[in-house]
């Protein structure tokens, strides 16, 4: 069965500061992401995650490789087939005090994904963000608002709701808790489980917390300087780790006792 | 926005520049009232009453062909006032969409838009106005009359100011635009299948308001200058249309018979351009987080 | 030396001269716009001439050429050496240059200088204490002469010192005179250029130092008991120094505009006045070559605040060269 989002030998390098004079971000890098799943890929910081994820989205070009959706490869998308990968898989951003523009109301900046796509008339999208605010645990009223007005915790909601107010089938989530408090991060965690059992999603999460990963993941993919060391299902990673650096990463997470979720491992 | 207004209305001495300002704006718009007041008109020649101090009729004096110098320096108002905010304006538009073209296009279009920029740069400036002036509009298809009247004499001032002053808003803009085009919720509009036109437009360019803006108020003030300096070269308005450069075109001669003939409109031009650098630097000091009150 | 500041050179030097031809052809195009041709004035000089005549003309001087042709047969001769000669002068147009450069050479590298020597001491002053008495003042002089129109001030102090004081000339080099006259012609133009110059790096130095003397590491050379003028002189100015270096070589350019106004005002004859005086004058040769000299000395004030600007930055002299 065709995977519905996959990365096929994915190599970028940027011109860099390091002696050698480039850095190499991804380096040959292959995943398949398949309909219904959560796939979490989880590494350090510079392990390539972020630029895998953007290069999954065709947000940056990359040097060899292909990123496919389907049967497609997504840099040969263009015009309507280009438009409905864009509103088949969404992404959710690390930093929710950059992710929204800091000069549209919250209500404008949602309505924006139907604007683009020629969804509905003024009446209908007021309506669809209306829904998207309250299925995120927000209120209507909060559409008019600017996005300074709300918490890190609240704007990763409406980035939440962004992403979903197009319908699509898949998002990747790029760190979605790493900028939140604890206690926050166990909410956004619950209220996207829930969206996902209700719509249907896969989502492919990003995350350097290997807790949250084993939390909610069917899959896990290991990376390491822009490589994948190792994939597959998730208690199988965590009970019989196949790779050094995999093991590595287990081993650094501190346990806080049974039937606890595990703390930030690095 | 708001937070931005009320720090500006801490920088005091911007207050005081934007005031005379407006208080100049308002006298040019009236000055046809003052010329009906004074039943003078800007170009009524009155050889029997040249040089002539200040009088109950003509409350500055008159110039060396008679004319009223109170009224003519407010029409002279009206046309630096004018030139200075629509050839800043001119020079905004082409140098954002530069700008943007160039931070947003990125390696190839980028390089090649920031050399011809830097190649415009290079050239000297008022040189390059002088020739630009001088043109003949004929070789390039605009009628003779479009060059010498009135309201195209405006209009070829600011076009010409346009053509060489949209260096510095593209340098401003294509940097902000190369530092807003990482940000997450640009890579959001992207992702969710927004248009490069509509990425500039809804979401880099509203954010990089600010120093354009403020680049915009400081650009008036060159302006001004550039065009007193071309009109008293007799390039730029041309006589009879008053422009406080071309008043002072004859200023020379005039020095010995009224020496108030040289000093006013250059006193009206030194003050308008600092109130513009005054206001344009408040508008800088606003956008600065870290500007303390005055 | 490094191999990459080397290589930092060439590649500005053939920027530079890549910049210079394209605009070599911009300053051509424009020159082109300029009222009238070569043989319309000859013409309006000698009205008998035929249609005929007028067409033979044409084609012997190539005016019937399409302008890229023409401009690059001007860049061939141009290149070996030959450039033509003014209209005004009836002598080559290298040679009447000469003089006009030097004169400009003059006038603006005593402003040049001057202007540094008086707004870097005062910048930092007015930067010890920001908002101060000293501090406004400064400020107010350096808005002032950002503002000033440098015709109007030329055309102030003639009066005041030519006129109603009789201190100094009001036009020429005095050049005849030997030097006393020299210096005392020179006096009004460059104190009228000045004025402006200083007012644009008084501001720049001015905001440079604030902005350095509000870094941390400033506060740390403090902590350890430096005096204050230690810490402008020797470790905040050092640092301010880069934005401003780029600024002075940057404002060179509009130096020269301010120089081509201020020979006008005092009859100075310089190459802005000959620029000038060529344009009104229709003398496309040596307004074409006035404005590509004018186009070079600017470049080439950029590149030295480039390549001035690599070395003193302690990051790229510092950087990795292995």
């Amino acid at each position: 069965m065709t995977a519905l989002l996959a990365a096929e030998h994915l190599t970028k390098r940027y011109r860099g500061h390091a002696p050698s004079g480039t850095v190499t971000a991804l380096d040959d890098v292959s995943l398949s992401l398949e309909a219904g799943e959560t796939l979490a890929l989880v590494g350090e910081s510079g392990s390539g995650k972020s630029t895998l994820a953007r290069a999954l989205l065709g947000l940056t070009p990359v040097d060899s490789g292909r990123a496919r959706f389907g049967d497609a490869d997504i840099a040969t998308l263009r015009g309507d087939s280009l438009m409905a990968f864009r509103r088949a898989v969404q992404i959710v951003f690390q930093d929710p005090f950059a992710s929204l523009n800091p000069r549209l109301s919250v209500g404008r900046s949602l309505a924006e994904p139907l604007v683009i796509h020629g969804i509905g008339d003024r009446g209908e999208r007021r309506r669809r963000v209306s829904e998207a605010l309250e299925s995120v645990g927000l209120s209507a009223a909060d559409a008019a608002r600017a996005p300074h007005a709300f918490s890190g915790g609240q704007r990763q909601r409406i980035a939440i709701a962004r992403a979903l107010i197009l319908g699509p089938e898949a998002i990747v989530l790029d760190e979605p808790l790493s900028a939140l408090d604890v206690t926050i991060q166990r909410q956004i965690l619950t209220l996207l489980a829930q969206l996902k059992q209700q719509r249907r999603l896969t989502y492919l999460f990003i995350t350097h917390d290997l807790g949250v990963a084993r939390a909610i993941a069917d899959r896990i993919a290991v990376m390491h300087h822009g490589r994948v060391v190792e994939a597959g299902p998730t208690e199988r990673i965590f009970t019989a780790p196949e790779q050094h650096y995999t093991r590595e990463l287990i081993a650094a997470v501190p346990v806080l006792g049974a039937g606890r979720r595990a703390g930030v491992g690095r | 926005m708001r937070a931005l207004v009320d720090r500006f209305r801490t920088q005091r001495s911007a207050i005081v520049a934007v005031a005379f300002l407006l208080l100049l704006a308002l006298l040019a718009v009236c000055a046809p009232l003052v010329a009906n007041l004074l039943g003078a008109d800007m170009t009524a020649v009155d050889l029997y009453h040249r040089f002539e101090g200040p009088s109950l009729t003509h409350p500055l004096g008159t110039d060396e062909l008679g004319r009223d110098v109170l009224v003519r320096l407010l029409y002279g108002a009206r046309v630096s006032l004018a030139v200075g905010i629509i050839g800043a304006l001119a020079a905004s538009v082409v140098g954002t969409l530069i700008g943007l073209a160039a931070g947003l296009s990125g390696g190839r279009g980028d390089a090649v838009l920031m050399r011809f920029t830097d190649g415009v740069i290079a050239l000297p400036l008022l040189p390059l106005l002088i020739v630009l002036a001088a043109a003949d509009p004929t070789k390039i298809g605009l009628s003779e009359s479009f060059a010498r009247a009135g309201e195209g004499g405006l209009l070829r001032i600011s076009i010409i100011v346009a053509l060489v002053g949209w260096t510095t808003v593209a340098r401003l803009v294509r940097g902000a635009a190369l530092t807003l085009r990482e940000r997450e919720y640009v890579l959001a509009a992207a992702a969710l299948g927004a248009s490069r036109l509509r990425i500039a437009f809804v979401h880099i360019l509203p954010n990089a308001a600010g120093p354009i803006v403020a680049a915009t108020a400081l650009a008036v003030g060159n302006v001004i200058l550039i065009e007193s300096v071309l009109s008293f070269l007799g390039l730029g308005i041309q006589p009879p249309a008053a422009s406080w450069g071309n008043m002072l075109t004859n200023a020379q001669e005039m020095m010995m018979s009224s020496p108030g003939l040289a000093l006013y409109p250059g006193l009206l031009i030194l003050g308008t351009v600092v109130a513009c650098n005054v206001a344009g630097d408040g508008i800088e000091a606003a956008l600065d987080p870290r500007t303390t009150t005055e | 030396m490094r191999h990459t500041v080397l290589r930092f050179i060439a590649s500005r030097l053939l920027q530079t001269a890549l910049v210079l031809l394209a605009m070599s052809f911009v300053v051509y195009l424009l020159i082109g716009l300029m009222p009238g041709d070569p043989i319309d004035l000859m013409i309006s000089g000698n009205p008998r001439l035929t249609p005929d005549d007028v067409a033979r003309l044409r084609a012997v001087y190539g005016l019937d050429q399409p302008l890229w042709s023409r401009y690059l047969a001007w860049l061939g001769s141009a290149l070996s050496g030959d450039l033509g000669a003014s209209r005004l002068f009836a002598r080559p147009v290298l040679e009447v240059m000469g003089p006009f450069l030097v004169n400009t050479c003059v006038l603006m590298g005593v402003s040049f200088v001057l202007s540094i020597v008086i707004a870097i001491p005062l910048g930092v002053w007015a930067a010890r204490k920001p908002g101060s008495l000293a501090d406004r003042g400064i400020n107010a002089f350096a808005f002032a002469g950002i503002s000033m129109p440098v015709f109007w001030l030329g055309l102030m102090l003639i009066i005041v010192f030519s006129v109603l004081l009789s201190w100094f000339p009001a036009s020429g080099t005095g050049r005849g005179g030997g030097w006393f006259d020299a210096v005392r012609s020179l006096m009004l133009p460059v104190i009228t250029l000045t004025i402006h110059e200083t007012g644009v790096l008084l501001r720049y130095t001015r905001s440079a130092m604030i902005e350095t003397m509000r870094q941390d590491f400033i506060r740390a050379i403090r902590a350890k008991g430096a005096s204050e003028s230690w810490v402008m002189w020797r470790h905040a100015l050092p640092n301010a120094m880069l934005p401003v270096v780029t600024v002075i070589a940057l404002s060179f350019g509009g130096l020269f505009s301010g120089a081509l106004v201020t020979e006008t005002i005092f009859a100075y004859p310089g190459m802005g006045r000959m620029i000038y005086d060529s344009v009104m004058g229709n003398d496309f040769n040596l307004a074409l070559i006035g404005l590509l000299l004018a186009t070079v000395l600017t470049l080439a004030a950029n590149l030295a605040a480039d390549l001035l600007y690599a070395w003193l930055d302690p990051r790229i002299r510092l950087g990795d060269d292995r």
